[in-house]
């Protein structure tokens, strides 16, 4: 039941009911529950999880229980003063149409992530990112910049990214799991408490069979929120959707640069003819492990074809259905670094979410890259994944 | 009336294949020319002459790349593809086809492409590699056919034997892009600050 008290056990004050509110509602978001929901499954009166996530009522001892296991954590992981975590806004592909909820819910999501390696002092890599100084709008410089950054990954200048996901984990950055694409949205990337972070999507099956996202497309999106890690660490948000659309711009060209260096790229097309046609880009895809519409793409911004081969390449593409399900493919890729770094600590999932009081579903589901990894199975009861809310809601 | 053999059939899927690149990489320059001025889209007589020429180059690079095939020039300049398939001697002409109800119909004002050596040491056969173009100026069907007889008429139509598709797919490779499988320099930190797990209670 409510109370209109600070949190108690027993007759001891634990934390100010501000705090545990504000853990209450992100760990809430995070599970993509909305407040009527949790109030439901913990037997709050309607427009109470409001009260006490706002810090206007705190709980008793039994309620914050039933909230504790509503959440998939303890109740002490809700009373625990860990300081508010300072996150940046995130920047995701195709920024101005992603739904709020879905954004609100994987940022909070990674908050508790970080909060949780922070607790448990798992040793990050340390971040070498380089930082662009130069004028976004000079294609030149991003294409010069992605060379520079592609060296502080350890790769030579006509090296083939061989797996993008790992070199964005030897620049410091955390990457984790998505596991449901934010609508077409398919990455977000964001700095908590100071560590630069990428969410992405793990494959999974989509409604028509295919398996989404494709490992190529996985690749790009990774390199895309590089760029914007990199490239737009100082630069506010954008206010109108042309500024989105520029820094998007910005970002693609990085990561086609990033993933496709102008110079090696060129000597291999040379080396198959020279010819840009669909067999051609589909042997580049090959080597490079880039989508066959990116390096149409690419080619254009090189300067190797004109806007009508170009536009003539698409009508191809998309008259052999190349659009939905691309020829050549491109394997997916995961990260390493949070398994290593439990194994590092003598930790396995379990282990390291007892300490923390967290389920270990938050720790598996961290981890879970596998397009087979069935759903997680603690779930408390009438908790629905949203995936398979969509899924409902599309039959 | 005879049938193409294995061999032969696939030294014509390359022919297909060669002219569909060249297509890929170039047939949307037969609609920036026919932009360049209203008049040449009326009608279909630029957009044919065009993809003719264009084709005709096509066939020559494409050949170019088979060895057991011969080109040469036919009447009025027309590029003919020979080749000798198991005692045939064969002589592709290449036409433009129409879709008709279902089928493809070469028009044909003349009877010379019926004409063969009859003192040839070999079967001497006239066959057509013909082409269809869809509205982006790509090649949309390919296929090659022997040329039974000719329909009279203004102009007349030639009958064709059974035709064999070519889809000029491009030669086989394998596999697609398997992401390596790197480790991470976890060991570069410095173990002495590694703490493991913490009091996190």
């Amino acid at each position: 039941m409510l109370t209109s008290t600070p949190f108690t056990r027993g007759s001891t004050v634990v934390i100010t009911p501000a705090e545990t509110g504000h853990r209450i509602q992100r760990l809430r978001i995070a599970n993509g529950l909305n407040q009527a929901q949790l109030a439901a499954a913990t037997m709050i009166p309607t427009g109470g999880v409001s009260m006490v996530e706002h810090g206007r009522q705190g709980l008793d001892e039994a309620t914050l229980e039933r909230v504790a296991d509503a959440l998939g954590c303890t109740a002490n992981y809700l009373t625990r003063s860990q300081g508010q975590p300072t996150s940046t806004r995130p920047w995701l592909r195709a920024y101005a149409d992603a739904s709020k909820k879905a954004v609100d819910r994987y940022v909070a999501d990674t908050e508790t992530a970080i909060e949780a390696f922070d607790a448990l002092r798992l040793r990050p890599i340390p971040e070498t990112l380089p930082y662009f100084d130069d004028d976004g709008n000079d294609e030149d410089a991003i294409e010069d910049f992605a060379g520079e950054v592609r060296h502080a990954a350890g790769l030579e200048d006509g090296d083939v990214v061989g797996n993008c996901i790992r070199r964005t984990e030897r620049l410091g950055v955390l990457v984790l799991p998505m596991h449901d694409e934010l609508g077409r949205h398919m990455g977000l990337s964001q700095r908590v408490n100071a560590t630069p972070v990428i969410r992405v999507s793990r494959p999974h099956f989509a409604e028509d069979g295919t398996v989404s996202p494709s490992g190529d497309r996985q690749r790009f999106t990774v390199a895309h929120e590089l760029g914007h890690l990199t490239l737009h660490a100082t630069t506010p948000p954008p206010a109108t959707a042309e500024q989105a659309r520029l820094v998007e711009q910005q970002a693609h060209r990085f990561a086609g640069a990033f993933l496709a260096p102008a110079d090696p790229l060129l000597a291999d097309l040379d080396q198959l003819g020279g010819r840009v046609t669909l067999t051609t880009v589909a042997e580049l895809k090959k080597t490079w492990g880039v989508s066959i519409k990116m390096l149409v793409v690419r080619f254009r911004q090189l300067g190797r074809i004109d806007d009508q081969h170009a536009r003539s390449l698409y009508k191809q593409i998309s008259a052999r259905k190349w659009n939905k399900a691309e020829p050549v493919a491109v394997g997916h890729e995961h990260a390493i670094w949070l398994t290593k770094a439990l194994n590092r600590a003598g930790l396995d999932s379990t282990t390291a979410a007892a300490a923390l009081g967290l389920a270990p579903r938050y720790l598996q589901d961290w981890q879970a890259w596998d397009l087979q990894s069935p759903p997680s199975a603690d779930l408390p009861a009438g908790v629905v994944p949203i995936s398979r809310k969509r899924q409902a809601a599309a039959r | 009336m005879s049938h193409l053999s294995p061999d032969e059939h696939n030294r014509l899927e390359q022919v297909a294949f060669g002219i569909r690149e060249v297509f890929s990489e170039r047939g949307h320059n037969i609609g920036t020319a026919l932009d360049q001025d209203p008049s040449f889209r009326e009608g279909e007589r630029a957009r044919s002459g065009l993809a003719r020429s264009m084709m005709q180059t096509a066939v020559a690079l494409a050949v170019g790349a088979v060895p057991e095939l011969g080109l040469e020039s036919g009447e009025g300049g027309v590029r003919l593809v020979r080749s000798l398939d198991r005692g045939h001697s064969r002589r592709y002409r290449v036409l433009s086809a129409k879709e008709h109800e279902g089928s493809f119909r070469i028009l044909s004002s003349s009877d010379s492409i019926l004409d063969v050596d009859d003192e040839s040491m070999f079967i001497e056969e006239s066959w057509v590699l013909a082409y269809t173009l869809d509205h982006d100026n790509q090649v949309e069907h390919l296929f090659v056919a022997q040329v039974l007889d000719r329909l009279d008429g203004n102009p007349g139509e030639l009958v064709l034997g059974p035709e064999y598709m070519l889809m000029g797919s491009p030669p086989a490779g394998d596999g697609g892009f398997r992401p390596t499988d790197e480790d991470l320099p976890m060991d570069d930190v410095d173990e002495a600050d590694d703490a493991g797990a913490a009091d996190v209670g």
